[in-house]
């Protein structure tokens, strides 16, 4: 909730984003430092049992907060503000990644396109500014990540966010999407169907369609409801552009045989989403949304769930889900994709004691082909899980089943942790599965697979853990993974 | 046409039930103040409401004494008799238990001069007291509340004690049941600005928070959870399908528990939740993406994800040369999957329903080949439903890189969508 303060601190905000320097001595910010480092080795094969990959991964996040920067230690002399900053670094290594497979010049045969052997990406690292203009306004500066009716998604670039007095808060956003290709950045956030990265190795003929990343200026805008009883809603819009020269057609080439090329400022992505709750303590809860694709002109999703409160210990919802899935602008499979898929789930979430929860669901999911051969193609889905939460530990159990026209997959996890003395935790995990493929009946087996695991905490927030993990089918025999991870975090 | 009857039909019957929810909540409303959640009925008895306070905000305690608090009060007992200490309490590190000061006035004891008691008196209100241990008693431990709350300021303001420990007077011996909800709180900090007077909102007026400023949700004992009544977002077992509902619409509701890094510990695609992904959902993986991949893209970027691995494992029709002789064929015949007649499981049915699998392993080209016009490269196979040629400008002029990837540009059917 903003504060209500006089608004006499641009300048201070101005000059700390410019300086990008703290202030001075008398200031109390806290820091907190994040680490989370998790390294495991396996192998993997394809279908038809060669090649086998091996993967030897390193995973290192390190995450910096610094909270209260501009606070005085004197409460009178502080400024209101509350700014803070907030950094995410991540390296996501695959050290069995041989060298060569990303050297083009040398090893054409063997390059993969986009590979990284050890990528580093900054996942988040902005600054917070609250309590602005006498407390109505917010807002973030760098790389940040946007949850909204349109899906998550990551914005290198500015937001800021005002909360009128009229049950409405308005945000609006601007600046680039975070792209694999562009320093310290993943294609994790991009739209689906395009598949970029950096070219500059790359002959013109090589992989057409790897298309060289480029700067995607994106703004967007949120309304939001505030403040109001009973019902919550959000609108929001997002609209992104692709830039610079890319190949169009892997197959036509200009007059010197190079493919055929298209430049400039074009559609990524328009989208407008739409959400709305409206939650009655006592009784339930409806959540709704949709989302407008503008290039198609067409609602591509929406989706509904209600809750209902039937007694004090039971919960039992619906949830309806319809999807197009939709893609780049610059894509191709957005002129391919035409069918929706609806899925529709009954709930249930009993509590049976403190301790013991059961939450089943089930339904059917639908597609219907309109074509010569219009058909529906149908799938009933279950899910069933139960926990235990006791003194020190966990155990449960997870299942499901998915059946219908391409296969089925069926499957029964049970796990347990538990802790002794606080400080020393084993855990287990046993897990049986069945899969039908019916495109393909040979693709079709069962596993069994187990994983064997310790932890031994070292202080409150500093945690070491260890597992084994094995697991069998008749496709590919045996597959083994070690994982180690270590989990620290200092505060000052 | 159908689709957009359902669509109608969907929105109307949403806004009905929202209209009809709002309808019946009458003054149970919850209002969302920023970070605030609202407030809630009022509360009988004790404190009502739900199941017991949890025991990560309110630690497990022992109180090995008898006593009992209707007793009390009929003799006229009033609550700071015995809880002097309910009035000037400005933090939960500063106990408002019992005073023995209390107990020595009425009861004749002299808890500063354990000496001069007789033992036999001690197990009159000391549980599991025995004569033969001579002054020693059990110990009652009471662990501070994990919370910020100020008995005084409350006090102040005229706040009884009742109105968050319930009836005490009418019980013998108070139990968890008689310590406070949330919702109670929230009866005053939940209201709106304006109608909230002194009271702060916000979660971190009562809740502790760590360092980077949100709720401090993990504790040696167990993790801190939301009860159904606030958000609906009870964290059961099934949450972990059911979350992106409450993400998507209300992100800032989720953001005063949770940081990016814990969407980005699954969502990011690079480290496997095992409750969503079991033990060798490596090797079943495929068989689930042929069945439904619509949502994968929630966690994984399709060319950036899928397609490295694809390309190396050599499960693709393009990619590196060096694994070529190793790669087989995943689909069905050609004779099903990609000539006529078009069966339910040709290949066309595939992409318009569940083009997301495809893109796993597919690269533009291998559709090009023939679905590009004869000037873009292909044989002149039309993917584009019924009715495209309406809205194609449209296309053209939002983006025409994806017509020319088969239609070359002086292609007629482009001067047509002009």
């Amino acid at each position: 909730m903003l504060r209500r303060r006089a608004p006499r601190h641009w300048a201070t905000v101005a000059t700390f984003c410019l300086a990008g320097s703290w202030a001075a001595a008398a200031q109390a910010f806290e820091v907190e430092v994040d680490s989370e480092t998790t390294a495991q080795g396996y192998q993997l094969r394809n279908a038809w049992g060669d090649p086998v990959l091996s993967r030897r991964r390193f995973l290192q996040t390190l995450g910096l907060h610094v909270v209260g920067i501009g606070e005085n230690e004197n409460a009178a002399a502080s400024s209101g503000l509350d700014m803070s900053f907030h950094m995410r670094m991540r390296l996501d290594a695959d050290f069995a990644i041989q060298p060569f497979e990303s050297n083009y010049a040398d090893y054409p045969s063997a390059f993969v396109p986009g590979l990284q052997r050890a990528p580093v990406d900054l996942v988040i690292g902005y600054f917070d500014i609250r309590n602005l203009a006498g407390g109505w306004l917010s807002a973030r500066l760098g790389r940040q990540i946007i949850v909204d009716p349109l899906g998550w998604w990551s914005l290198d670039g500015a937001l800021l966010r005002a909360e009128l007095p009229v049950f409405l808060a308005l945000e609006a956003y601007g600046g680039f999407e975070q792209r694999a290709g562009l320093p310290l950045s993943t294609g994790r956030f991009e739209r689906d169907g395009v598949w970029r990265g950096d070219r500059t190795s790359l002959d013109a003929n090589a992989y057409p369609e790897f298309l060289e990343a480029g700067l995607a200026p994106a703004h967007g805008f949120v309304l939001e409801s505030i403040d109001l009883p009973v019902v919550h809603a959000r609108v929001a819009y997002r609209r992104v552009w692709n830039t610079g020269k890319v190949a169009t057609s892997p197959f036509s080439e200009d007059r010197v045989g190079m493919p055929s090329t298209t430049d400039g400022m074009r559609i990524s992505q328009e989208r407008l989403g739409v959400s709305a709750d409206a939650l009655v303590e006592e009784l339930g809860a409806l959540r709704t949304g949709l989302i407008h694709d503008f290039p198609r002109a067409q609602i591509t999703s929406w989706y509904a769930t209600l809750d209902g409160f039937v007694t004090s210990w039971l919960t039992t919802g619906i949830d309806v889900d319809h999807v197009i899935p939709t893609f780049d602008g610059d894509s191709i499979w957005s002129f391919f994709s035409t069918e929706p898929t609806t899925t529709l789930l009954g709930r249930g979430d009993v509590g049976l004691t403190n301790r013991w929860r059961l939450a089943v669901a089930g339904g059917v999911r639908w597609v219907d082909i309109e074509s010569e051969t219009s058909t529906t193609m149908l799938d009933v889905l279950g899910r069933a899980s139960v926990r235990h939460d006791h003194d020190g530990g966990r155990v449960g159990m997870g299942s499901l089943t998915d059946r219908g026209e391409r296969g089925s997959r069926d499957g029964v996890d049970v796990f347990a942790d538990q802790w002794f003395e606080d400080r020393f935790l084993v855990s287990g995990r046993v897990s049986v599965a069945d899969w039908r493929d019916a495109m393909r009946t040979d693709r079709s087996t069962t596993s069994l697979g187990y994983v064997l695991g310790g932890g031994f905490r070292v202080g409150d927030e500093t945690m070491a853990r260890l597992e084994w993990e094995h697991d069998t089918n008749e496709l590919v025999g045996q597959r083994y993974r070690i994982l180690a991870s270590l989990q620290l975090l200092v505060s000052r | 046409m159908r689709t957009s009857r359902i669509q109608v039909v969907w929105l109307g019957v949403s806004l009905l039930i929202a209209a009809g929810l709002a309808a019946m909540s009458g003054d149970r409303a919850l209002a969302r103040a920023g970070g605030v959640v609202a407030p809630a009925k009022q509360v009988s008895s004790s404190v009502g409401g739900g199941s017991s306070p949890s025991e990560l905000i309110f630690p497990a305690r022992t109180i090995p004494i008898r006593f009992d608090h209707a007793a009390h009060h009929q003799r006229g007992a009033t609550c700071l008799h015995c809880h002097p200490s309910a009035k000037t309490s400005d933090s939960t590190a500063k106990r408002v238990g019992w005073s023995v000061a209390a107990c020595d006035r009425c009861h004749g004891t002299n808890h500063r001069d354990l000496a001069a008691e007789q033992p036999t008196e001690c197990a009159f209100c000391h549980e599991g007291y025995e004569a033969n241990e001579a002054n020693r008693v059990r110990r009652s431990v009471v662990p501070s509340a994990r919370l910020h709350f100020n008995h005084r300021v409350h006090a102040a303001r005229n706040i009884g004690c009742a109105q968050c420990h319930g009836a005490v007077q009418t019980v013998g011996k108070t139990s968890r049941d008689h310590l406070p909800r949330m919702q109670k709180c929230l009866t005053c900090h939940g209201l709106p600005d304006g109608s909230r007077g002194d009271a702060k909102a916000g979660c971190p007026t009562c809740h502790l928070t760590t360092a980077s400023g949100r709720l401090q949700t993990s504790f040696p004992s167990g993790k801190l959870l939301p009860p159904r009544w606030m958000g609906a977002v009870e964290h059961g077992p099934d949450f972990v399908h059911t979350h992106a509902v409450v993400a998507a619409n209300d992100s800032r509701f989720c953001a005063r528990c949770h940081s990016e890094a814990d969407c980005l510990r699954c969502h990011d695609g690079r480290e496997r939740p095992r409750q969503v992904h079991p033990n060798d959902y490596l090797s079943m993986h495929a068989v689930a993406a042929k069945q439904s991949a619509q949502r994968c893209n929630s966690c994984h970027h399709h060319e950036s994800f899928c397609k490295n691995c694809h390309l190396r494992a050599g499960v693709t029709l393009t990619g590196p040369g060096w694994n070529r002789a190793h790669r087989g064929r995943v689909h069905p015949p050609a004779a099903i999957f990609v000539s006529t007649p078009i069966t339910g499981r040709h290949h066309s049915v595939e992409a318009r329903r569940n083009l997301p699998a495809c893109v796993g392993c597919h690269g533009e080209r291998d559709c090009v080949g023939c679905h590009a016009t004869r000037g873009g490269g292909g044989i002149g196979v039309n993917p584009h439903p019924a009715g495209f040629s309406s809205r194609c400008a449209s296309a053209l002029a939002r983006n025409p890189r994806p017509c020319f990837v088969c239609h070359d540009p002086d292609d007629a059917l482009i001067f047509r969508c002009r």
